[in-house]
């Protein structure tokens, strides 16, 4: 159980850092005419892999698309795209956290409290 | 490539925008210039990098989007304005033609400076940007160091 915790908070490190190198790129796309943003999922595949085990987990790979926009000519929304970035940063550092809490346990385990 | 370096690439973009924006705005009164004729204004063009070998493979179609093919943007050219010079009445200037009119490049100022706003919000933004990959970086160096 602890083993597949860790494997889930690594694989979450691993997506969000992809989704931050993605909002990177749209901001950097952001004088681009008709651009199509891209954008990385992978909570739900993520999700449903929990569910089955460390194998699954593994092989979650974060699945990016092109947005298809409706009207071209329309404008990056750079202040959208600079609240993911955030929110990315967040997480992962709360995932950061998560797992050293984990190792911090492990440690206290291994060596007891001297 | 990593997020601070796709960011990288767009600081320089825009920054080689910015001094094509201020090479047009300080040329705005060249009416020589050494090819003769009055200073023609530039207009950097830029885009997503592109792989020459992804673009001949023709993978630009395909839905599914590689991570470790996201390499930031690039200049593609630098374009000359095709636009014809403001005719002045300037009888008294040497570089006047037989009927006294000089010819001065047609700059739009209000377009130049609408885009040198919006040149400098973008490079504010990826500045944003490589601060926040910059936090996580550094969040991820903390892994492991209090325990």
């Amino acid at each position: 159980m602890e083993g597949s915790t860790a494997l889930l908070a690594l694989k979450a490190l691993d997506c969000l850092s992809a989704r931050a190198e993605v909002t990177a790129e749209n901001i950097a796309n952001a004088s681009t005419r008709d651009y199509r943003p891209l954008r990385l999922d992978f909570e739900n595949t993520l999700k449903a892999a929990a569910r089955q085990g460390n194998d699954q987990i593994n092989a979650v790979v974060p699945e990016i698309t092109r947005l298809a926009t409706s009207n071209p000519g329309a404008e990056l929304r750079l202040d959208l795209e600079l609240a993911t970035a955030s929110t990315t940063a967040m997480r992962y550092a709360a995932l950061i956290d998560v797992l050293s809490r984990q190792m911090q346990l492990a440690s206290l385990a291994a060596g007891g409290n001297n | 490539m990593h997020a601070m370096e796709i960011s990288l690439t767009a600081l320089d973009v825009e920054w080689r925008r910015l001094e094509v924006i201020a090479d047009n705005l300080a040329n705005a009164g060249t009416v020589r210039t050494a090819t003769g004729g009055p200073f023609r204004a530039h207009h950097l063009v830029s885009g997503p990098k592109v792989d020459f070998k992804d673009y001949l493979e023709g993978d630009n179609k395909s839905l599914s989007i590689d991570i470790h093919k996201l390499s930031g943007v690039s200049v593609y050219s630098i374009e000359e304005v095709e636009s014809p010079p403001r005719k002045v009445h300037e009888p008294g200037n040497p570089l006047a033609d037989s009927d006294g009119f000089v010819e001065y490049p047609a700059i739009d100022h209000a377009q130049q400076m609408t885009l040198m706003v919006r040149t400098s919000r973008a490079y504010e933004a990826n500045i944003v940007a490589m601060n926040t990959a910059r936090q996580m970086y550094s969040k991820a160096l903390d892994l492991g160091r209090r325990s």
